[in-house]
């Protein structure tokens, strides 16, 4: 499967999934369990997605330049920085770390 | 009268101030999609196609380590089921990724630090509070245990267990 084919794969899915929440009866959306569930999964996804694309070379582990850049992220994030100021700190901390070393 | 106009400038400047934030979230995304690996047209697809912020991050990011087409997919998916209960950006997009895409090698840029820090960014929010955090860092830590036992890609599928015990306990 190329990357094409997962760019258009996945745009429909997640086309059809909005489509599903409008036809699902608000009964079963209004569900407690549901609700959370909708809401945290993505939370540990995208926890995982910090520490894969931080720490992970394939199928090692290593700490390099990319891991002082999300430290710097992580205090942007902790001082309520904009998106876009997080991510770009983030990359000048990694770019600047590799170019003096 | 003159309220009236004074009330559609404050909704101009409003429409005008959204229009630059998501732009600019665009503009991060293409960067991230053509430092992902992905051509400046797939970037764009994307961004028009898929129009769900999350999701598309994570299926540049599953693409980009090394991921099959098929975990990028089911992240962006897993990702994207959020959008079952609520019913200029791509402008940003292919600018993000024509810009990216001639800078050149993305590690000298630090681009490839973006991404995990845009990731970070987006959890933000949801950091500020107990169950998110415990969610967010048990993700992670089943990511990071997986990683050297399965398949890029694969790890981000298991971090999606972290909120079993929250279907398990009411």
């Amino acid at each position: 499967m190329s990357t094409w084919h997962a760019v258009l794969l996945g745009s429909a899915g997640c086309f059809a999934l909005k489509v599903l929440g409008w036809s699902v009866p608000p009964r079963v959306l209004a569900n407690e369990r549901v609700r959370r569930t909708a809401v945290l999964l993505p939370v540990a996804l995208l926890g995982a997605l910090v520490v894969v694309q931080a720490f992970a070379s394939g199928r090692h582990l290593v700490l390099d330049a990319r891991a002082a850049g999300l430290a710097v992220a992580a205090v942007a994030v902790l001082l309520r920085a904009p998106f876009l100021l997080v991510v770009a700190l983030a990359a000048a901390t990694a770019g600047l770390l590799r170019a003096f070393t | 009268m003159v309220g009236q106009r004074s009330e559609q400038g404050t909704v101009v400047r409003d429409a005008v101030g959204i229009g630059i934030a998501v732009g600019a979230y665009g503009l991060s995304f293409g960067a991230v999609a053509t430092t992902a690996g992905l051509s400046v047209a797939q970037a764009c697809a994307t961004s028009l196609l898929l129009f769900t912020g999350a999701s598309q991050f994570a299926l540049v990011g599953v693409l980009g380590a090394g991921g099959s087409a098929i975990a990028g997919v089911l992240s962006a998916l897993l990702l994207g089921s959020r959008n079952t209960l609520y019913a200029v950006r791509h402008l940003g997009t292919l600018l993000g990724a024509v810009g990216a895409a001639r800078l050149g090698d993305p590690a000298t840029f630090g681009l490839d630090a973006a991404i995990p820090a845009a990731f970070l960014a987006l959890l933000a929010p949801r950091l500020r509070e107990r169950t998110g955090l415990l969610v967010a860092v048990a993700g992670g830590l089943l990511a990071l245990a997986a990683v050297p036992v399965s398949r890029p890609g694969v790890p981000v599928l298991v971090a999606a267990l972290a909120v079993v015990p929250l279907l398990v306990r009411r």
